[in-house]
């Protein structure tokens, strides 16, 4: 079975974006656009990858990650950062919060998509 | 000179009559001028001098009086100019809120019409991928019946390889016979002879019986067991030449029975030429046919490759609208930026315009500490290059720092 990637991000062109690249690469999508949701979600649904966005209203990425990663269900999930955000103390506390990689939007498809057969080998 | 113009120059006024004393001390203490004249000229003298105080005196009332107006003018304006400059920080409000107003539209209209583009190019690359999925479906059912095809033919082929075979092999049997009847023919035609000399053995006999007969019935009664045996050898002759056209009329019927064989035999031998004849021509039909057919299998191999290379690139190019679609979260977020300072700027126009004193206003009131807020919500690099070009005069373009790579894993 395909794996499958949890998508947050409160733009819903990104959302639909990252939906579309990612199912066209073959892999099964979800996506939220609220970060509130997105945490009680993966509380209790584990899923093969997270892309998340950092700024975020109600609560930014960082915090995301730290609440899916004291989780049990996604503690050693991979956690991919899709964002705007240049700040190099930002992509520092995302590192040190546990995040598997920092990705600046735009991000190409081929990029994106390299990316994933990265950490997911034999998706 | 009237008394307004000295009223206004008291200052010069003061000045010529002061030169005008000096002028009449000099004169009457130095004793230029006769006694008798000193007392009018000191009287006159005093005269001006009285007029001037009075003028002194009148010009400072009027002077002071003029100050209380301007005072009074002033404070107006002033009231006035703070009054307009609230007026003119209060009309920020309603701009700030419309300029706001037009950005979240714009906001929503790019972020609908990306959406929109997305769902469209979404449904083109679905469409071309159904159609690759018919085409591909119908492929390989064309490659079934050209697999079916081929066997077929491969088998018409190997009938027609066999028939052939069978035609050789038949046409060998033909030939074999053809010369056995020739043979039998040719043996016939060596009884043919026989029968002539047995006919002339057969007259030759008869004459002898007719002989042996006369010269019987001359002998009498001595000769008559001869003539039996004439009449018997006459007899025998006669059967036996019976038997030769019996023989020679058999002989006749194999002949014809024999030729007749030999003309069915060219016929087959024809028909069998023109049996190799359609058989070539089966043979080139099922060859072109083949190779038609395999032609039109690769044109649709070849329609086939081309329609997958159109939608892979229909596919690649949906692949590029998405991630170019992007660019709108990263205006969302320019534009919401520009709303900030907006509202940052209109809560501080606010902030002035409620002040009862326009005049206690501080230094601490300018926007540079909404400029520096700005700054600190910055998340892109273009907005903290375009604010270092703008306010700190930097040239980005110049700049040493390494840029950052767009994709970290860690």
């Amino acid at each position: 079975m395909a794996k499958m990637i949890y998508v947050v991000d409160d733009s819903k062109t990104m959302l639909m974006s990252v939906r579309s690249t990612l199912e066209m690469a073959g892999y099964r999508v979800e996506t939220c656009d609220n970060p509130l949701n997105a945490v009680q979600h993966l509380n209790g649904n584990k899923v093969d990858l997270i892309i998340t966005d950092v700024n975020m209203p109600g609560m930014n990425g960082l915090e995301l990650i730290a609440k899916v990663r004291s989780s049990s269900a996604n503690r050693f999930t991979p956690i991919l950062t899709l964002t705007t955000e240049s700040q190099a103390q930002k992509r520092d506390e995302a590192k040190k919060l546990g995040a598997t990689g920092w990705l600046v939007k735009p991000v190409s498809a081929q990029d994106l998509t390299r990316v994933l057969r990265q950490i997911l080998p034999g998706a | 000179m009237n008394l307004q113009y000295l009223q206004k120059n008291t200052k010069l006024v003061g000045a010529g009559l002061a030169g005008w004393l000096v002028g009449v001390g000099v004169l009457t203490f130095g004793g230029f001028v006769p006694t008798p004249y000193c007392n009018y000229l000191w009287a006159f003298s005093s005269g001006m001098m009285g007029m001037f105080t009075y003028l002194v005196i009148q010009s400072a009332g009027a002077a002071e009086k003029r100050k209380k107006q301007r005072a009074k003018e002033s404070d107006a304006d002033i009231a006035g100019k703070t009054q307009a400059l609230k007026q003119l920080l209060c009309s920020f409000s309603p701009l700030a809120g419309l300029l706001n107003a037009h950005l979240e539209t714009t906001n929503k209209l790019a972020d609908d019409a990306a959406t929109d583009i997305m769902e469209r190019v979404l449904k083109i690359s679905q469409r071309s991928e159904e159609f690759l999925k018919v085409f591909e479906q119908r492929r390989l059912e064309a490659q079934d019946i050209t697999a079916e095809a081929e066997n077929t033919m491969a088998s018409s082929q190997h009938l027609l390889e066999e028939m052939s075979a069978y035609r050789q092999k038949r046409e060998s049997h033909q030939q074999q016979q053809s010369e056995a009847i020739t043979d039998i023919a040719n043996k016939v035609e060596t009884f043919k002879p026989l029968i002539e000399v047995i006919r002339e053995v057969t007259k030759q006999t008869n004459l002898l019986a007719l002989n042996a007969a006369i010269e019987a019935a001359r002998a009498g009664e001595a000769g008559r067991g001869f003539a039996v045996v004439a009449d018997e050898v006459r007899t025998l002759s006669n059967q036996i030449e019976d038997a030769a056209a019996r023989i020679e009329d058999s002989v006749f019927q194999v002949s014809s029975t024999v030729d007749g064989q030999m003309d069915r035999l060219e016929e087959a031998q024809q028909s069998a030429v023109d049996e190799v004849e359609w058989l070539q021509t089966i043979n080139h039909s099922v060859n072109t046919l083949s190779n038609q057919f395999q032609k039109a299998v690769h044109t649709l191999d070849d329609l086939t490759d081309n329609t997958q290379e159109a939608v892979s690139y229909v596919r690649n190019s949906v692949l590029t609208v998405l991630s170019r679609s992007q660019f709108q979260d990263i205006a969302r977020q320019q534009i919401e930026q520009v709303q900030e300072g907006l509202n940052l700027c209109e809560a501080r126009f606010k902030v002035i315009s409620e002040q009862p004193d326009i005049s206690k206003l501080t230094t601490d009131q300018d926007l540079s500490d909404i400029i520096e807020s700005l700054r600190e919500g910055y998340t892109m690099k273009e907005q903290e290059d375009i604010h270092r070009e703008l306010l700190d005069g930097a040239d980005t373009s110049q700049s040493d720092e390494p840029e950052r790579p767009k994709i970290e894993l860690f």
